[in-house]
């Protein structure tokens, strides 16, 4: 007959390991992908799908060109300039705000990428928040993937953005605005939860092996 | 508590031995120390913790991201060098051990493969975490820095469930490791007096007694040669009935001169540091987006992943390289053989190697040291509008950047012209000299080169 004190060790054992099985990374549901947009530059049809759906921080895009007898046009340059919707709204730190760029972009570059910001010709009036350069989206190598450009677009903070695109092709240079609004990242919910499953799990096991340190032997 | 039999004298700084300042003796015995800074510090940790988890997702806006890469990060290398490992006695991880282990800990024996291969776990690690940081973005994401926080946690967790006193610190923390090397070069030495020791035949300082547990790092004071794995806990302290434990200051670096049993594993990471450094300031420099596109050329493809594992093992080549080669060259002429040139000869490196770590984030903590108030304010909703982060101007940084290289450079040198002298005579010290002195001579021209380009923020 099992004692009151194994069967509660047993279901706090249990209900540890159902935590850690559940909240597993691999167990969670998949996204259903991110933002899609779509704009036309002269001849050509540009779509950003962004894989997750458009938060604050890093995002990386898959970027498709077709030309106008719907072929995929793999040999243009494209770059990404995201400004915040000129709105009187403001947050700490301006003199990031509006921070657009490649991954790892660092403040150096930056700082260079303002001081060519005038040379981007046509773009939507910035308000209060500065560019910080843009991210250029390379070819993009990976097969199965939503386009033949990729790359990665940082945004500071949620809100409403405009993502100044830049086709550049044949020495032919054009521009289009998109416009996105970006949520606040949830927490890492999943992360966390599985973290305290996992110590807890940890926990039981020694507090299990401390009374009974040939506990698992004798099981077995 | 036992009172010792050595007296106690009240003058600040009498003799060399720290302890004998009654206010230093007691406040290490008392049993506030180090609860007093080490409570505290948990606090702040769970804090930071809540910050990079839950709190802004822009590593700009956080004031987890903050603390944690602007202003410890920063520090801890000045700690090493000013109190050896003191902050492992007051580390969070330490704390979270300990208390896990009051209440379930089975204190199982350190597994022997551990004690065997631990430092090289360490190394691998070490080379690991500083990789995973550079290709899935640790410093660059709060989420990411929380993560790498969430599995250290549970590293200790689990060493503290199952094993005995801080198994985690000793043989598996990567900044242990880090903090190994550097205390050795670090200014404060704890140690028995000899004399005393002798005639001891309890061995308290090791086992413990009903006022303080025993080392929690597996040392023996009696024996204890180097600095390397003491944290200054003052257990011994506490423990000791003779009274026999000293606290003394040093020059820094004097350890690495005399180091009784070098090991190979020790080495190794202080040649690994040095790639690390150059690695960590080669990727925040301006420069860097050209080298990414001409490797991308090279090798044919722009995953990140493979471009900058290239650049990070020749990185990690290059001065264990160079340390090879020097020590192949100066088995031709010191009769000794390569691995116990490598061996003795790259303990030489850890003071360049805090010099340059400690450059390379001073540029953090002055170019950005006012993101951590400006982050801080922000919790409570003040804007920090158009303010700089910086609390000194470039020039400033830079000329201590450079005064920094120059005393490491030097520090370095003069610990191989003094390992040299300690193995060998006459001409052979200065055959042994050579190639050691041309490897620190390429190690300061390549960090003067990096650290005269622009560098960029880590906020």
């Amino acid at each position: 007959m099992m004692s009151q004190a194994k069967m509660l060790q047993w279901l706090g054992g249990g209900l540890a390991v159902s935590l850690l099985v559940l909240l597993w990374p691999g167990q969670a549901p998949e996204q259903s992908g991110g933002d899609v947009l779509q704009a036309t530059l002269g001849d050509y049809q540009v779509r950003l799908q962004f894989v997750e759906p458009v938060t604050a921080g890093d995002n990386p895009v898959q970027v498709r060109v077709l030309d106008n007898t719907g072929w995929p046009v793999k040999d243009a340059r494209l770059e990404i300039m995201a400004t915040l919707a000129p709105k009187p709204a403001a947050s700490s730190h301006q003199h990031h705000e509006g921070m657009a760029g490649m991954e790892g972009m660092d403040m150096a570059a930056m700082t260079a990428m303002d001081s060519a910001a005038p040379e981007m010709g046509g773009m939507h009036s910035m308000g209060h928040a500065k560019v910080a350069g843009p991210a250029v989206i390379v070819p993009n190598a990976t097969p199965g993937m939503a386009g033949d450009y990729a790359g990665k677009v940082t945004f500071a903070t949620a809100g409403d953005w405009l993502l100044n695109t830049r086709l550049t092709r044949n020495g032919q240079t054009l521009n289009a605005e998109l416009a996105v609004t970006v949520a606040n990242r949830p927490p890492p919910w999943g992360i966390i939860a599985f973290f305290i499953a996992l110590n807890a799990l940890i926990i039981w096991v020694a507090s299990v092996t401390r009374r009974n340190p040939r506990f698992f032997l004798k099981q077995a | 508590m036992s009172t010792p039999s050595t007296p106690v004298t009240t003058s600040w700084l009498a003799g060399a031995n720290l302890l004998k300042n009654q206010w230093i003796y007691r406040f290490m015995r008392s049993r506030w120390y180090p609860g007093l800074i080490q409570w505290p510090t948990l606090l702040f940790f769970m804090l930071i913790m809540y910050q990079l988890l839950l709190g802004a997702s822009v590593t700009h806006d956080n004031v987890g991201s903050a603390l944690t890469w602007v202003l410890w990060w920063p520090i801890i290398p000045l700690i090493f060098l000013f109190l050896g490992r003191f902050w492992c006695a007051i580390c969070p991880f330490a704390t979270v051990n300990d208390l896990v282990q009051n209440f379930v800990g089975n204190h199982r024996p350190v597994p022997r493969f551990l004690k065997k291969y631990g430092i090289w776990i360490i190394d691998a690690l070490f080379i690991l975490i500083t990789w995973g940081d550079h290709v899935w973005g640790i410093v660059d994401n709060p989420v990411g820095s929380g993560v790498l926080l969430l599995l250290l946690t549970t590293g200790v967790i689990a060493s503290g469930a199952f094993f005995e006193r801080r198994t985690f610190c000793r043989h598996l923390c990567f900044l242990g490791g880090l903090a190994g090397n550097y205390a050795q070069a670090g200014m404060v030495s704890l140690h028995g007096t000899p004399e005393v020791c002798a005639k001891c035949k309890t061995a308290s300082c090791y086992k413990g007694t009903e006022t303080a547990p025993g080392c929690p790092i597996f040392e023996f004071p009696k024996t204890m040669q180097s600095s390397a794995n003491c944290v200054l806990c003052g257990d011994c302290v506490k423990n000791c009935p003779n009274g026999s434990i000293q606290l003394t200051l040093r020059p820094p670096t004097t350890e690495l001169w005399f180091v009784h049993k070098p090991k190979v594993e020790a080495a190794f990471l202080a040649a690994v540091i040095m790639g690390i450094v150059f690695v960590q300031n080669v990727t925040m420099l301006e420069i860097w987006d050209g080298m990414l596109a001409w490797l991308e050329g090279v090798t044919g493809t722009t995953s990140y992943y493979v471009n900058f594992t290239i650049t990070f093992a020749v990185a990690i080549i290059l001065p264990v390289s160079l340390l090879a080669w020097a020590s192949f060259y100066a088995a031709k002429h010191n009769q000794a053989s390569f691995v116990e040139n490598f061996t003795r000869f790259g303990y030489a490196i850890i003071a360049f190697d805090l010099a340059a770590h400690i450059a390379h984030n001073l540029f953090h903590l002055l170019a950005e040291g006012k993101s951590i108030w400006y982050t801080g304010l922000a919790l409570f909703g003040i804007d920090s509008h158009d303010a700089s982060p910086a609390l000194a101007g470039m020039p400033v940084i830079q000329t201590l950047q450079f005064g920094l290289l120059g005393l490491g450079l030097v520090a370095s040198l003069y610990c191989v012209y003094r390992i040299a002298e300690s193995n060998h005579e006459g001409e052979v010290v200065w055959s042994a000299f050579k190639p050691y002195a041309l490897m620190m001579g390429t190690f300061g021209i390549l960090n003067v080169l990096l650290f005269t380009l622009p560098m960029a923020m880590r906020m």
